[in-house]
């Protein structure tokens, strides 16, 4: 078939070119991209001042992309092909001489060049990329905790800003009324590099909180100064001023109870705050039941039993026994667990409740906390060769696809 | 920059250019990707490789110009505007002309994942503004790809 009697479309290739980007997209985020109203997404990336500690070993740099509530992690990936990107063009640009070389119109410059080409338009190449960026999900997820605790400086350790305990809340819990805490907020997770839900979720797991500035004193630059979370110790302490609170003010806190009456069975006899009130609601935000609102707006709240007896031994084993070295035995465990608990939920202490990851046993009968640092080597050691090699036939990199090939023959 | 905004739609109206490229592959952009074995050489993108914006040419007469070098022709022999939308037998086929003398020939393919062209913003007024800020300029979901060598072929 001679293919000169169809209309072909002249291919030109424009200068200068134009900076472009592939990125791939993953179903999820292809259908979230093509919905009516698509949020804006944020390429976050570890910042330096984030990395403070000068002894940390080197962070390898990376971005995150994130949508409102999911992180993929970018992989640039070179490709052996060129990717060229087109757009239509009226070949207005195109010098007549230079036409030659696709066709025979040289020496009619004034006979109309598209009939004489017999081409039907111009599509010219305007970018031309090497690599495209994928997105991948680690299997583990994403978690903002391990990020947040490297910013965020401890509550309970000694460090605590030198007013502490004198800070000038309103009882009446309208002291967000001002945004500054949401502003705070939003300020401390642009520089974490998983999403916003990611980051809300792990600031409500450690029990983050934030001290905002006095009413008149201006914010200072960096956020984190104003941000806290608690450790184990103050937790437990925040928990025991709770449970001994509702008890004699008559609070079930398996019930709906209004958080600032509870607030008012943990100040002192004479009305002293015994530790800040963000604190206070961001323990309570954490025990709570689901489905009490947002993390600003507490004002009635539901203990969830279940959730805060596993919250409470997980808390007391931290606070207790942070090490192998440091160990204690079950039955000690389980008794002063039991003891830190209202009375009608002593009975729902097991072990079998804590979360498998976040206890170790040194010894068959004794127990410590695992922080994250040993979590990390027991995760390091699961992987299997089963689920290595379909992972590396999902993603279309032949040096994991190859990886096992080689072991073996050795 | 800790957090760099990409915006998932365009700022830029729609170019208006009669896009000579069969439906399937016509984007609201009018963007489309061609994948090729190897690669177009230029002279000047050898001086200044333009990763990121626009390139400065050597010629200083080409400078701030906008040119265009012809490189061949495309061709879908077996397309037609009138056919069903429906069939798609048309996209097995599709002729690359590098020249007169040379044709490669390849198809057009459907992405096994979407793929995103993201540029940098265009820059509103305020040049003192150096916050960086990226967007979607159109999302594609075919390509053509050439993936043989040329064949040499009659001008005639």
């Amino acid at each position: 078939m001679s293919t000169q009697s169809v209309p072909s479309i002249l291919f030109t290739h424009r200068s200068p070119q134009h900076g472009f980007r592939l990125l791939e997209l993953p179903p999820d985020l292809a259908e979230l991209l093509a919905s009516d109203n698509p949020p804006t997404l944020e390429l976050k990336s570890l910042t330096q001042s984030s990395a403070t500690a000068p002894t940390t070993t080197p962070t390898p740099e990376y971005v995150n992309l994130c949508t409102p509530t999911k992180t993929y992690s970018i992989r640039q990936v070179q490709s052996s092909n060129s990717l060229h990107i087109l757009t239509p063009s009226t070949g207005g640009a195109v010098r007549k001489h230079d036409l030659s070389v696709v066709g025979e119109a040289e020496e009619q410059e004034d006979v109309d060049m598209d009939r004489n080409l017999n081409v039907e338009g111009t599509v010219t190449s305007i970018a031309k990329c090497g690599s495209t960026l994928e997105l991948h999900t680690p299997s583990e997820g994403f978690s903002a905790t391990e990020f947040l605790s490297a910013v965020v400086k401890v509550y309970g350790e000694g460090a605590e800003i030198d007013d502490a305990g004198k800070w000038e809340g309103d009882v009446d819990m309208q002291s967000d009324e001002n945004g500054n805490t949401a502003w705070i907020l939003d300020g401390l997770f642009a520089d974490i590099p998983v999403s916003k839900a990611q980051c809300e979720r792990g600031w409500e797991e450690m029990c983050g909180f934030v001290l905002p500035p006095r009413a008149g004193e201006a914010l200072a630059s960096a956020v984190s100064s104003y941000c806290w979370h608690p450790s184990a110790a103050k937790k437990l302490e925040v928990w025991k001023r709770i449970a001994e609170g509702s008890v004699l003010q008559g609070i079930d806190l398996g019930k709906q109870f209004l958080v600032r009456d509870l607030w008012k069975s943990v100040l002192d006899d004479d009305g002293n705050e015994p530790f800040p009130m963000p604190l206070f609601k961001a323990v309570v935000g954490r025990i709570r039941g689901s489905g009490d609102g947002v993390i600003g707006d507490l004002k009635w709240a539901s203990i969830d039993k279940d959730g805060c007896v596993r919250w409470v031994g997980e808390t007391y084993l931290e606070a207790t026994a942070p090490g192998a070295s440091s160990a204690i035995s079950e039955g000690e465990l389980l008794d002063a667990w039991r003891d830190q608990l209202p009375e009608s939920w002593r009975d729902n202490v097991s072990l079998s409740i804590l979360p498998e990851t976040c206890y170790m046993h040194p010894e068959p009968k004794s127990i410590c906390f695992a922080t994250e640092a040993d979590r990390q080597k027991v995760k390091k050691n699961l992987p299997t060769d089963t689920s290595a090699a379909t992972a590396a036939k999902k993603t279309r990199n032949w040096h994991e696809l190859f990886k096992n090939q080689k072991r073996q023959k050795r | 920059m800790p957090s760099i905004p990409l915006h998932p739609r365009p700022s830029a109206p729609r170019d208006e250019t009669h896009n000579p490229l069969p439906d399937l592959l016509q984007t609201p952009s009018g963007l489309a990707l061609l994948e090729l074995q190897g690669t177009i050489n230029f002279p000047i993108q050898d001086a200044s490789q333009p990763e990121d914006g626009p390139s400065i040419a050597l010629d200083p007469d080409a400078r701030s110009a906008i040119y265009e070098t012809p490189i061949g022709k495309l061709m879908f022999p077996d397309y037609s505007a009138h056919a069903a939308p429906d069939d798609n037998r048309w996209m097995k086929r599709a002729y690359l002309y590098v020249g007169r003398y040379q044709r490669m020939t390849g198809e057009v393919k459907k992405l096994p994942k979407p793929l995103a062209i993201i540029q940098r913003c265009p820059k509103q007024l305020g040049p003192d503004d150096a916050s960086e800020e990226l967007e979607v300029v159109e999302i594609v979901k075919y390509k053509l790809i050439f993936k043989n060598r040329p064949e040499p072929v009659n001008d005639a």
